[in-house]
């Protein structure tokens, strides 16, 4: 029954008549829901005495939707395969530029050898072009053989210390 | 791919609704779906009854019925009847 859902089906019941849908579900008790439903009904003409039989008659009706009882459900027979729908084209997004690829938050993201700023060995010395600033040049009020300014509370060296010459 | 809504579902949905019942004889109702039970049972409000016959189809009005399960064929949700299609 899985395998011929959206398929076109001819259903035939118990009182005789067929019903030609799209079937869309179904349950256990193969009540069925048939889409753009058709019904059809061969009525034979009571025959008179000394009449040839009369043609059969068929009578077509357009339902619509419908829910079929699965008590009355006699057969069932493929009548066409599942109409072809645009709409799989419609919802697909044109191919573009970009990449996928998984996202997350916290480390699980981080690289195995943890923060990239770990990986990089120390810089045994200056890179070329800092090796400090050049002779002559330092702040004014510091004394020379002191590279950088005290940090805040350290005026400066005590009186009476003078650096190594 | 599974049924995405079950028929049973569909009913369920359709209450309050108007809607179109076939029975297994030459009979039809619509009327607006007051409720339904596990073996489809049905209440329905506002009822026309068509009922084919030799001399053609006989309407009747009634207020409100309870129609037996065992006897539906068909539903049909959103529809006015016969006289609409």
């Amino acid at each position: 029954m899985l395998s011929l859902i959206n398929w076109r089906l001819k259903v035939t019941i118990n009182d005789g008549r067929a019903m030609i849908g799209q079937m869309l579900a179904f349950d256990r008790h193969m009540n069925l829901v048939l889409a753009d439903c058709e019904e059809f009904r061969r009525i034979r003409p009571k025959k008179k005495p000394g009449e040839e039989t009369a043609p059969e008659q068929e009578m077509k009706r357009t339902l619509g939707l419908v829910i079929l009882r699965g008590e009355t459900v006699v057969s069932i027979s493929v009548e066409g395969p599942p109409p072809v729908v645009d709409e799989d084209k419609k919802n697909a997004l044109p191919v573009g530029p970009g990449r996928g690829m998984p996202a997350g938050r916290g480390m699980g993201m981080m690289p195995p050898m943890g923060p990239p700023s770990l990986q990089r060995p120390p810089m045994p010395f200056a890179p070329p072009g800092m090796a400090g600033p050049p002779p002559g040049f330092r702040p004014p009020g510091f004394p020379p053989g002191m590279p950088f300014p005290p940090p805040p509370g350290f005026a400066g060296p005590p009186p009476g210390f003078q650096p190594p010459q | 791919m599974a049924s995405q809504i079950l028929p049973l579902e569909l009913i369920d949905r359709c209450i309050g609704s108007k809607i179109w019942v076939i029975m297994k004889s030459e009979r039809e109702f619509t009327g607006t779906l007051l409720g339904f039970d596990d073996y489809v049972n049905i209440v329905l409000e506002d009822v026309i009854e068509y009922e084919a016959t030799a001399q053609g189809v006989k309407k009747t009005k009634l207020a409100q019925t309870l129609l037996n399960g065992s006897n539906i064929a068909m539903l049909i949700p959103g529809s006015e009847g016969p006289d609409a299609s």
